[in-house]
Order: structure tokens, then C-alpha cells, then sequence
């Protein structure tokens, strides 16, 4: 039972980031490389805040912060370039990252730091029986709370309606009237507040260093790719299958774990390159 | 369009996860008389391991700083030449290639970890550089890959475990498990510490190896909280020291231990990450800040006014390993690496540990070690250390019998 939940909390890590990622190249078409060092800047900024104001403001500031630096991308970088090809745009967030990384080791340093969260979620609680970290349990709880409310906004708002739209047909959506611009100012934030989130929830889980983006990275990309590209539910779903197929790896499989990602995206792009949910791919 | 896309990403992420780069091979030239000694530092400065790269090389700049406004070494000028290595042996590689052919630097040290010196291992005599092995402490560098050419100053694996088998006695545990790194360094101090275990009667229950970079110990914590043992052998390294021990209080795995000794696992820098959860965990280490002795108290106090902290023991051994050289190059009278890796090899010094000697049969530095445990002190986030127990070089200077030197 606790190696189940140990899959789902670590799943519901990378389904919080994955899904971020998802959002942006749904309605952009581009693979933002920078989501990786954009959750490692939530997790320094959630750090400094928890300092001083606890973990619960930290939670709140971080994903604000990310999200404020989303509408910054979105309107210095993303929409002057719309008209370039996604690969060049790709290519210049990868440079965004290492200038992310530059100045994450610039104003925190190189060395690991601990985010400690409050005495009611440090402990552990009973589940069948077993004694089971609370704040596990919180981070599960935070993930289903985002997937209802992605899911939610997506289906049951106009908003979630022109996103999916546009995501399909994005020029046909926009001669009927669809704002591109303004929709993408509020997915790029929403994206990237979901990467603060998730880097603040890093922190007392997985440790705040450099180089934590690296790591995120590739799971996110192999997560996004495996879920179908732009596929917010794919890539959700996916999320949280690879935390546990790599936890049930650990156990069952330690020498070759660390290759079962790998080997689920190559066993997906050979037989259905388009993703589990990735109908749209033309 | 997008199939397009999905490939150049699942490129991108085998890429990203695997990159690395060579370059070609030559040699350099001996430098003349009066050059300066240029010592290439290639620690890794990216991922887990980052924060002891940046101490390594902190810890060499200090030296050449100290040695330079001394005069330098036997007249010459000490120039450290820092180069860029992911860590990767192919990285580490391309980066000692760049130092020995570009910046002339034919001495080269601060190199983590085993993969990278036996990669740089095969090369050096081609290369004509001397390796100065001051953080990696697998069996096998200075055992069945060993080279005249490469010299370490760090205590082995089995170094190590004879001190931990004389305190092993000692401590409460008597059934252990063993969380341990998944590369050579790791499986070598499981094996040699089982062997150790058993030799004073003690059992060992499960051996578990994490991949080095692991974030989420969940899994192998759920793992050790099923087994029956009162012990714990730590082999983890940095970030990786510090994730388990946290999330490992937060599944209140560390109380049911008795005893835990971590193998290169705890240092101050750890200590504020780790916090208060490391308290009474034994590690252990080559060197301490409260060695009493002249040269030792000089370092100690010079780093604090440099830096206004006090060193730890990776800052030792690389400014150990930086005295190494400058001794010998004093013995040869000359930089050049064929005449100081002749004064290396039995070179005998005074040190900040005491006087230490090179064996020449495999190219180890002999020196004692300590077992120290985590108490509260001012060292940092509140907590210090304790030497319980030392354990003089005399004690484990059998040199190690794979050795069989090879090289020129």
C-alpha cells in the first residue's frame, strides 16, 4: 500500500508539472524548455518565502510569482515571436533556461536547502494500518484538487472552450472571434503558476538544489510525449502511471529503473506516435 | 508539423539526458625551468555532486593563493586552471585534454568520482599529466586500474571500512541494512562493509542501491521499513545524502535504527538541509577541523578569515592533494610530471593530519581516520561534530594487493 502511494504522490509531482507543459504547446505549439527551471525557481522562491511568512503563504506566493513571470514570457517572448517557427522558439526558451539556472545559483548559491513545512503536515497518519507521511498525502491531495479544477475549467468554462478550440484550430478559432493573444496571456500564466505549485511542493519533498530542473525536465517531456502532445488529460493520466511504474521499478527492478521511462516512450512511439491521447497529431 | 515536433523533442529528451562530448587525443610539452606549475582542477560543478565540486576547487585556489604569496614553489608561480566537466568520464575527459594541450596544465586533480578517473586513467601517459585522485574512493582506482600515474590522496574503500570494522564493536546495531549509491563507489562499500560486518559477528539484512540523482527515496524507504534491522550503512552522496534523511524523518524511518554510520554522507554543508534529523548519526571522515597540530591550525584559522567558515574535510583533502604536489615538485626541484611522479611515490610530508606517506605499491596516501558523530554544535544549523574514535594509518596501510602498476 505505501509503495502505492509513494507512485502517486510522485505521479501527482510530474502530472502538476506535466500538465503546464501540456497547456503551453497545446495553444502555442511550443515546447517551453525552460518549465523545468521555471518549477526549480518556484521551489528557491517558495524556500526564501517559507523563511519568513511559513509554507502555507509559500504555496500561495510561489505559483503567484511563476504566474506573473508567465504573463512576462508570454508578452516579451512568446507573442513577438508567434510567427517563428515553434523549433526557433523552442530553442530560445532552452536559453531562457540556462538563464534561469545562471541566476537561481546566483542569489541561492549551490547548496541543497530545506523547506520545512508546518507541524501538522510533518508528521505521519495511520493508512491501513500503516504510518504514512501526512505531507505525502497533501501533495496527492493538492494534485486531485488541480486535476478537478484543469479538468473543470477546460470542459465547463467559455474560456476552457476556447482553449480547446483554439488548441484544435487555432486560425479557425481566431476568424470566429477567439482573442489568441489574450487566451495564451491566461494559459502561459496558468502554466506556469501550475510550475510554481509544483516546485514549492518539491521543496519538503524532494530538496531544493540546482539542478533539480534537469530531472523534471526530462519526465515532463517524456510525460507530455507519451500523453499525446498538447493533451492536458494525457498528459495528467501519464503523470501519474510513470511515477508509479518508476516506484514499482525501484522495487521490483532497481538495475533497470532508472531505463523504464525511457522504454515507455520508445514502446509508444513506435506503436502509437501520436501519443495515448494525442488524436489531434496531423 | 507535429510529428515533426514529437521527434525533435523525444530527441531532446535522450539529449538532455545523456549528453557529453570528446575530443581529440595528443600530448603536451614539458614546461621550462622558470614556467609556472599550472594544476588543472576538474571538478564537477553541475548536479547533486555540485556543492563539493565547488568546495574542491575553493579548497585549490586557497592553496595556490597561500603557496603564491609565499613565493611559490621552489620558485615557481602556482596557477590553478579550472575546467568544466558535467561529470560524465567523456566530459571529464575532453576537459583534462583541454587543460594538458590548451593551458599546459599537466597536473590535474579535484576529479569526483570513479568513472571519470578511470576513463582519464588509460590516458595520462599519452597526455604526460599526473592525476592527484583527492575525492574519489573506489577500491579499484588504486587496486586493479592502477597507474603509475595517478596518486590518491582520499582514503580508499577498504581504508575506510578497516576503520569502521574497529569501531563496528562498538556500536549498538548488530543487523544492518545498507542504502548505498548504484555505481562502483557504492557496491564496493556495501561489499567491503558485509565482509566487515561479518568478520565482528554482525549480520547484514537487505542492500538497497539508488541511482545517483535520486529525488524520491520513497520506495527504498518503504523498503528498510519492513526489514529487522537496528542499523543503517549510508552511501549517499549530497543532495541525495540530504533527500533520504529528510524524507526519511518525515516516514519516522531514522528512530527504529539503533545505530546509522554514513560513508561520506553527512558534512557541513548537509548539516542545514539535514537539520536536526541528523543528530547521533555516525559518519566517517579523514580529517577534522579540531586536529590539533601547526599546520592544521593554520589552514583551519587562514579559511576562516578567507571565508569566514570553518573548512570541512572535502576542502582538506583537496588542499591536502595540493600540497601533495607542491612538496614533491620541492623534491624533484623541477615541474616537470615525469620527475615529480618519481618524488611522489614515496614522498613522506608533514601535513595538516600529521606526517602522511605515499606507498609506492599503489600510489595511496597513508593516513589516519576518524569516526565522528553528529552533535549539537556551532558548526552549522545548530549541530557539530564529535570524533568518538581514531583510528591511526598504521592501522589499514596494507596496500591494496590488486594493484598491479601499469603505466610509465
Amino acid at each position: 500500500m505505501s509503495q502505492f502511494l509513494n507512485g502517486l504522490a510522485l505521479g501527482s509531482l510530474f502530472m502538476i508539472v506535466s500538465s503546464g507543459l501540456a497547456l503551453i504547446f497545446g495553444l502555442r505549439g511550443i515546447l517551453n524548455f525552460a518549465h523545468g527551471a521555471l518549477y526549480m525557481l518556484g521551489a528557491y522562491i517558495a524556500y526564501s518565502v517559507s523563511i519568513h511568512l511559513g509554507f502555507w503563504a509559500a504555496l500561495v506566493v510561489a505559483p503567484a510569482c511563476l504566474a506573473t513571470a508567465g504573463v512576462v514570457m508570454e508578452l516579451l517572448v512568446l507573442r513577438p515571436l508567434g510567427r517563428r517557427s515553434p523549433i526557433e522558439v523552442a530553442l530560445l526558451t532552452f536559453g531562457l533556461a540556462l538563464i534561469i539556472e545562471w541566476f537561481v545559483v546566483r542569489v541561492w548559491g549551490t547548496e541543497t536547502l530545506a523547506v520545512h513545512t508546518p507541524a501538522s503536515i510533518s508528521g505521519t497518519v495511520d493508512v491501513l494500518g500503516q504510518p504514512y507521511p501526512t505531507f505525502r498525502l497533501v501533495v496527492i491531495g493538492i494534485a486531485v484538487v488541480v486535476a478537478l479544477g484543469l479538468v473543470g475549467w477546460l470542459r465547463y468554462t467559455r474560456t476552457g472552450l476556447y482553449i480547446r478550440a483554439a488548441s484544435q484550430q487555432s486560425m479557425v478559432s481566431s476568424m470566429s472571434g477567439v482573442n489568441i493573444n489574450r487566451l495564451s496571456l491566461v494559459v502561459v500564466a496558468a502554466a506556469l503558476g501550475l510550475a510554481g505549485l509544483a516546485g514549492a511542493l518539491a521543496g519538503p519533498y524532494l530538496s531544493v538544489q540546482p539542478g533539480m530542473d534537469t530531472s523534471v525536465m526530462i519526465t515532463a517531456l517524456i510525460v507530455v510525449i507519451v500523453g499525446g502532445l498538447g493533451s492536458v488529460g494525457g498528459a495528467m493520466v501519464t503523470g501519474l502511471a510513470l511515477g508509479i511504474v518508476e516506484v514499482v521499478g525501484n522495487v521490483w527492478a532497481p538495475n533497470v529503473s532508472p531505463l523504464l521511462p525511457y522504454t515507455v516512450l520508445i514502446l509508444v512511439l513506435l506503436l502509437r506516435p501520436a501519443g495515448l491521447a494525442g488524436t489531434r497529431v496531423e | 508539423m507535429r510529428r515533426t515536433v514529437i521527434g525533435a523533442t523525444a530527441l531532446a529528451a535522450v539529449v538532455l539526458a545523456a549528453c557529453g562530448s570528446t575530443t581529440g587525443s595528443g600530448s603536451g610539452s614539458a614546461a621550462a625551468s622558470n614556467a609556472p606549475l599550472r594544476i588543472a582542477a576538474i571538478p564537477v560543478q553541475t548536479g547533486p555532486l555540485a556543492v563539493y565540486g565547488k568546495s574542491a576547487l575553493q579548497a585549490d585556489q586557497f592553496a595556490a593563493n597561500q603557496v603564491n604569496a609565499s613565493g611559490g614553489v621552489d620558485g615557481h608561480k602556482v596557477v590553478l586552471v579550472s575546467e568544466q566537466t558535467t561529470g560524465t568520464p567523456a566530459s571529464t575527459l575532453s576537459a583534462a585534454r583541454r587543460a594538458v594541450e590548451q593551458s599546459n596544465a599537466h597536473f590535474i586533480t579535484s576529479i569526483m568520482t570513479d568513472p571519470e578517473q578511470l576513463a582519464l586513467y588509460p590516458q595520462l601517459s599519452a597526455l604526460n599529466a599526473l592525476d592527484i585522485n583527492t575525492l574519489s574512493t573506489a577500491d579499484q582506482d588504486n587496486g586493479s586500474s592502477c597507474t603509475s600515474r595517478a596518486f590518491r590522496v582520499v582514503p580508499g574503500n577498504s581504508m575506510v571500512m578497516d576503520s569502521v570494522a574497529q569501531v563496528l564493536k562498538t556500536l549498538p546495531a548488530k543487523t544492518w541494512d545498507i542504502l548505498a549509491e548504484n555505481y562502483d563507489v557504492g557496491h564496493n562499500n556495501a561489499q567491503v562493509f558485509t565482509a566487515a560486518a561479518q568478520k565482528v559477528g554482525d549480520t547484514v539484512a537487505q542492500q538497497l542501491f539508488s541511482p545517483l540523482g535520486t529525488s524520491d527515496f520513497g520506495s527504498y524507504i518503504s523498503q528498510l521499513k519492513g526489514s529487522n534491522a537496528d542499523g543503517l550503512l549510508l552511501v549517499e552522496y549530497g543532495t541525495d545524502a540530504s533527500s533520504f534523511i529528510t524524507q526519511a524523518t518525515q516516514f519516522g524511518l531514522l528512530g527504529k535504527y539503533k545505530s546509522i554510520l554514513g560513508i561520506d554522507t553527512l558534512n557541513d554543508p548537509l548539516l542545514p538541509a539535514v537539520g536536526s534529523a541528523a543528530l547521533g548519526i555516525y559518519e566517517t571522515v579523514d580529517w577534522a577541523a579540531s586536529l590539533n597540530n601547526p599546520l592544521n591550525n593554520a589552514f583551519v584559522n587562514g579559511w576562516k578569515k578567507q571565508y569566514g567558515s570553518v573548512p570541512y574535510y572535502v576542502n582538506a583533502d583537496n588542499y591536502l592533494g595540493m600540497q601533495a604536489i607542491f612538496h614533491a615538485v620541492e623534491k624533484a626541484k623541477s615541474i616537470n610530471p615525469v620527475a615529480v611522479q618519481k618524488a611522489l611515490r614515496n614522498l613522506s610530508f608533514n601535513s595538516i593530519v600529521g606526517q602522511v606517506t605515499f606507498n609506492p605499491q599503489d600510489n595511496q596516501l597513508e593516513r589516519p581516520q576518524y569516526i565522528v558523530q553528529v552533535v549539537k554544535g556551532n558548526i552549522a544549523a545548530g549541530l557539530g561534530w564529535k570524533i568518538v574514535d581514531t583510528v591511526p594509518a598504521s592501522a589499514s596501510i596494507a596496500a591494496n594487493a590488486a594493484c598491479h602498476m601499469s603505466g610509465s
